[in-house]
């Protein structure tokens, strides 16, 4: 199902993302709030873009 | 035999309901002379019995001379903004030094210095918001309710930006503006600070406000807003935290002046 | 082992129907239809969003906070503490976003006329104490920080309580109400009130009265729900979502995603904290926040003293807001069937705006009388032109297809 896998690799890009978001902590590079935060707002983005996919596949929306 | 049993429950309800409203009545209106627990103890108190004595001292803790205040005249288009904190620690004023007119309670060799308080008589709007704009820099704010270089007075005026209130510092007590195209919102002067000035050391003391005054903004207690006696010098010695002592004296107290960064003393105060 | 002194671990059998015993109460929140998920359906549970997220970064700021040095704390928190900026950036963009979003919410559902019903009326009450509720509990943030504007803000509201008609006739009880929020008015005892009433008592408030305003809500359901029994484009027997787990996720996570937006402007948009108290410097503006800038130029509006211009005037505003349901005698839901409370709302709207952007260009510039009524009338007529003018020609519309 290609839908599945479309949601599998937001799961992945999410760890990814996870990832750096310890790396800009951790690190304190310049400016790193801005990074974390905005890296923050990607992941709940795709976390929601994720159920609502999974909403349309249930035939909600 | 059904009908009156449910008439017989109906009105024990209905007494129930009436002796349980009027008890929680009862006890709401007793527990609300606990009303005293928000206003404490201190408040419109004064923590001292008479306006302190305070040196006015730089942020160093040198007193400062007389010689050493700017002045402003005619054809200034640049004062810093000086500010001292006088009767209490959150009760800012304004020091201002006019060369070439004698300020009715001015002190100094000239009698062009005097203090007025910081708070606008107004809303109570703080330095810098409320500030002294010399002759040839009218404020933004003046401009839009009609002041031009024709009709700003010769020695500028203290003006407030949050609304409007202007206050002549070459009036002493008596400095309500209302000569400009806009009248002032605020409908009491500023208090004015009673200074000393000493000769021999050229040290200024800051003693008292000016009784014949309004009192200071944020200290309105009375019912009318008392504007003068001693109920006025009651009011302005309460609702703050006194002054330091200056160098461990048990009479004399410290006042920093502080002034904009194009003064001579830059600080916060 | 006997049956009921046996774990149960499937804890979703606690929420099963028919399981709980008479007289009690089912908390069961309501199931939805696939037509109620539009946005502006939603705006209630932004607002829910927001305060979620303004308690959990309060909480954090809360640790770092100082009473006894409210402006240098604030200046570590955002220079010292570890995302400490972000936390209090976004923590102040999300009270804006909740300011927008009450607007929003309010007026939407004062144009559908959702306050008609039978518990409306009383969900539309409490949504209008929670709205003012909303404003003093974002002022009292913003004075926290004692920047000079906070300051003179909190002067200001000191000396409109004593100044007003409750303080010259019965200055005990002016007095009183002052306490209630400075204290004996020293620095230390100002900021502990104020923080204790931000923190615990508007905010406690906000969150009791905000569960019972969702409470009736649930009873009530989405509004036009019940119209739409007359409704020909329905069908007839439409599949309803429960709201676990189709709702709740429906709900979590667009708020996920609000919440997602408005962190990206706070990381892009880093707040700037205003000059402390006692600091002396120049072209410093007398400028409250946005949200308070209409009621600000409200106050420079000429009346015959202050009590009859601005005070009352927002006096009135918010309690002809409150009152509305009681207000609205007309018969009809939809904004053009009622057309004057449409004109209000119109009128409220524009005079919104206006105030708060001549409040931007004319600061501390008291009106002149003849102004003041060019302008009340000239919204007026704007209102009540084009709202009527709308109305005539949906009228017109309607009797044409008929």
């Amino acid at each position: 199902m290609k839908v599945k896998n479309v949601m599998y690799a937001m799961v992945v890009l999410q760890f990814v993302i996870a990832f750096f978001m310890w790396y800009v902590s951790l690190s304190a590079v310049h400016d790193y709030q801005t990074i974390w935060t905005i890296l923050l707002a990607l992941e709940l983005i795709l976390l929601s873009l994720l159920f609502m996919i999974y909403l349309r596949y249930e035939g909600v929306f | 035999m059904d009908q009156k049993k449910e008439e017989n429950i109906d009105a024990n309800r209905r007494r129930f309901l009436k002796l349980f409203g009027l008890s929680a009545g009862a006890l709401a209106l007793g527990s609300l002379s606990a009303e005293r627990f928000f206003v404490p103890d201190t408040r419109n108190k004064p923590i001292m019995s008479s306006y302190p004595r305070a040196i006015l001292v730089d942020p160093e803790d040198n007193p400062i001379l007389a010689s050493q205040i700017p002045y402003a005249n005619e054809s200034t288009s640049s004062y810093p903004i000086m500010s001292f904190n006088y009767p209490l620690q959150d009760e800012p004023n304004i020091l201002v030094r006019l060369r070439g007119i004698k300020i009715p309670g001015g002190i100094g060799p000239s009698g062009d210095i005097t203090a007025y308080s910081g708070i606008c008589q107004h809303l109570g709007c703080i330095v810098p918001l409320l500030s002294y704009n010399p002759a040839k820099n009218i404020p933004f704010e003046a401009k839009l309710i009609g002041y031009t270089p024709e009709n700003w007075p010769s020695y500028g005026l203290i003006y407030c930006k949050c609304h409007g209130s202007q206050y002549d510092p070459t009036k002493g007590h008596k400095n309500l503006y209302n000569d400009g195209p806009a009248p002032s919102p605020a409908n009491h002067s500023l208090p004015q600070v009673v200074l000393e000035y000493d000769s021999t050391t050229d040290y200024i003391y800051a003693v008292g406000m000016n009784p014949a005054n309004a009192v200071i903004r944020t200290h309105l207690w009375q019912p009318g807003g008392q504007t003068y006696g001693p109920l006025v010098e009651d009011e302005n010695l309460s609702g703050g935290t006194a002054l330091t002592p200056y160098r461990g004296s048990s009479t004399l107290y410290r006042t920093t002046v502080v002034s904009s960064s194009n003064g001579p003393w830059p600080g916060d105060y | 082992m006997e049956d009921d002194l046996k774990n149960d671990y499937n804890l979703m059998d606690a929420v099963k129907e028919g399981e709980t015993p008479p007289g009690s109460y089912n908390i069961a929140l309501r199931s939805v239809t696939k037509k109620e998920f539009r946005l502006d359906y939603w705006t209630g549970s932004f607002l829910m969003a927001c305060l979620g997220y303004l308690a959990i970064s309060g909480v954090l700021l809360f640790y770092y906070f100082q009473q006894g040095n409210p402006y240098g704390s604030t200046q570590e928190i955002i220079n010292n503490v570890y995302f400490g900026h972000l936390i209090l950036t976004s923590h102040l963009y999300t009270a804006y976003a909740m300011v927008i979003i009450v607007y929003v919410h309010m007026f939407r559902n004062y144009f559908v006329g959702a306050y008609k019903g039978r518990f409306r009326w009383i969900q539309w009450m409490l949504g209008v104490i929670l709205f003012i509720l909303v404003y003093v509990e974002a002022v009292l943030g913003y004075l926290l920080s004692e920047t000079y504007i906070g300051v003179s803000a909190l002067h200001v509201m000191e000396l409109l309580v004593e100044r007003s008609a409750i303080g010259r006739l019965l200055p005990a009880l002016s007095n009183w109400i002052v306490s209630l929020l400075i204290g004996d008015a020293t620095t230390a005892s100002t900021v502990g009130h104020l923080l204790a009433l931000h923190v615990a008592v508007i905010g406690g408030l906000i969150v009791v009265i905000a569960f019972l305003h969702f409470f009736l809500f649930e009873k009530s359901g989405p509004f036009n729900l019940s119209d739409r029994k007359n409704d020909k484009t329905v069908k007839k027997d439409e599949k309803h979502y429960p709201w676990y787990p189709v709702n709740l996720i429906y709900t979590l996570f667009t708020s996920f995603i609000f919440i997602a937006i408005i962190l990206i402007f706070s990381a892009l948009f880093m707040q700037i904290l205003p000059p402390a108290y006692g600091t002396l410097g120049y072209g410093y503006t007398p400028f409250p926040d946005w949200y308070i800038m209409p009621v600000y130029k409200l106050m420079d509006l000429a009346g015959y003293g202050l009590t009859t211009g601005g005070v009352p005037l927002v006096t009135f505003f918010f309690i002809s807001l409150l009152f509305i349901p009681f207000i609205d005698r007309y018969k009809y839901k939809a904004a053009l069937d009622r057309p004057m409370i449409t004109v209000f709302g119109v009128f409220y709207l524009i005079a919104l705006f206006i105030m708060g952007l001549w409040g931007y260009s004319q600061p501390g510039l008291t009106q002149t009388r003849l102004l003041t009524m060019a302008m009340w009338w000239g919204i007026t007529m704007v209102s009540l032109f084009t709202v009527y003018a709308m109305r005539f020609a949906k009228k017109d519309l309607v009797k044409n297809e008929s």
